[in-house]
């Protein structure tokens, strides 16, 4: 499907992705080697409640990281609320309290830009359901910056906004149903991309 | 999101506002930093790194504006609330059993702590029990703060944060309008006194009982934090309180000699005594 070594898997979601990603995590194994960096909206005021019903259907350990947390394989990371989640060159994690960008904190345009920058064509960026733009224009970063990209299927999502500006401002390497992103996630684990 | 700044015309700005404005961010958080300048530029309407270098040398509104928004925190009033408690029933009623206490306010930039702080001491009637020193390096900043201004920004969430606090408590008693814009209360505006200057090099006038410094650190790098908790290590009563903000985790780092975490969800460090 693409022959490079992706060593960092980063998705991005808003409305509708919650199911998805509850999809997902119970197919990842708990000796999957690469990190998983998660930027979802969610609620800014509520510290709690949201990595516990993720931890639930998980086999992999997920945490909000601190600011300046390394980043390793084999964790779930997930944006922490009302913090913007950015990826920092050293391989960690750097949160900030700048204002809201497309009306979210966290934005996924801001973790998907700095992980471009920093993992280049080593990381791949998924954008899943979503009913506003953000995430777009990081994913245009990512494919500026070598890596690779992939959406959902706009049949597929509840809200198609956000991956349907991704569509419109950059090329997408990749449209998927929610069936072939996990299998594709999967094979990276396994090394087979 | 604004234009993307590449590593090399980041680090030319950089050394420009290093030159120019005297003021050193080469060990802040590059990628928070990038974010920021970028969307300095774009609010500039400026084209080109070159112009904003440029500007940066020419114009000294353009050096404060910098300086002004190093930071550039939009930090609710009363975000997470669970510290305020923590502030009033853990820390505050058992400090003022030996005296009046005294809090620094570093880097206070927009003035969301500050003024959520003013709101708190005199919803619990404190307001004559705590001396408070507020520091930035920027002017504008302290000079903003001085008139109780709040920036509409500020607001969002706010009035939601303090019903979480006590549910009976209304933000508005603590606000007033003049001219369209919010400020807080004048009768409020008391107790404090600013300090202009370099965060490692600000003198206080007393030694403090706490620090707030929520959601800062996280805009420096590993090297910065070190140097900044050593200089609160020096500015702390023994057992003194640092409270910085709830995704800033001191113990990833080598803190033990001076501070051990008193309350983690908070992320409260208390500071050994020496």
């Amino acid at each position: 499907m693409i022959n490079r070594q992706i060593t960092y898997i980063v998705i991005g979601g808003s409305a509708g992705s919650f199911r998805v990603i509850t999809k997902l995590l119970p197919m990842i194994p708990k000796d999957f080697p690469l990190p998983i960096i998660l930027c979802l909206h969610r609620l800014k005021h509520i510290r709690s409640g949201f990595i516990e019903a993720l931890l639930i259907k998980s086999n992999l350990p997920i945490i909000e990281p601190s600011d300046k947390m390394h980043i390793h394989g084999g964790n779930i990371y997930l944006a922490p609320a009302n913090y913007h989640m950015n990826i920092e060159l050293g391989n960690h994690f750097a949160l900030s309290t700048y204002d809201n960008v497309n009306h979210s904190r966290p934005s996924i345009d801001l973790t998907f830009d700095s992980a471009a920058k920093v993992f280049k064509g080593r990381m791949v960026g998924i954008l899943l359901s979503g009913a506003n733009k953000d995430g777009a224009r990081g994913m245009k970063s990512i494919h500026q910056n070598g890596g690779y990209t992939i959406v959902q299927k706009l049949d597929e999502c509840q809200a198609r906004t956000m991956p349907e500006a991704a569509i419109k401002i950059t090329k997408i390497d990749q449209i998927m149903t929610v069936d072939q992103i996990i299998q594709y996630i999967l094979k990276l684990g396994n090394n087979e991309s | 999101m604004s234009i993307s700044l590449s590593i090399l015309e980041y680090k030319e700005i950089i050394e420009a506002i290093k030159k120019h404005a005297n003021v050193d961010i080469s060990q802040h958080s590059m990628a928070a930093m990038r974010t920021n300048l970028a969307e300095i530029i774009s609010e500039l309407r400026i084209s080109s790194t070159s112009d904003f270098v440029q500007a940066i040398i020419d114009h000294k509104r353009v050096r404060d504006l910098i300086i002004a928004n190093i930071y550039n925190e939009h930090i609710n009033l009363f975000r997470d609330p669970a510290m305020w408690k923590i502030l009033k029933t853990d820390l505050i009623d058992t400090m003022l059993k030996t005296g009046n206490i005294k809090i620094w306010l570093p880097e206070v930039s927009k003035g969301s702590d500050f003024y959520t702080l003013l709101i708190f001491l005199k919803i619990n009637n404190l307001q004559d029990k705590v001396r408070i020193v507020i520091s930035d390096e920027s002017q504008q900043n302290l000079d903003l703060c001085k008139t109780g201004f709040i920036d509409n920004n500020l607001l969002i969430n706010s009035e939601m944060n303090i019903k979480r606090l006590d549910s009976h408590l209304v933000l508005n008693n603590y606000l007033e309008t003049k001219d369209k814009k919010t400020y807080l209360k004048a009768e409020l505006m008391k107790g404090f006194i600013a300090l202009k200057g370099n965060l490692l090099s600000t003198t206080l006038p007393f030694v403090a009982n706490i620090i707030l410094f929520r959601n800062k650190m996280i805009y420096y790098n590993h090297v910065k934090e070190q140097k900044v908790i050593n200089h609160f290590y020096q500015n702390l009563t023994n057992g003194g309180y640092l409270i910085v903000g709830v995704k800033e985790d001191l113990t990833l780092f080598d803190i033990d000699k001076k501070f051990k975490l008193y309350n983690q969800e908070e992320q409260i460090y208390k500071r050994h005594f020496s």
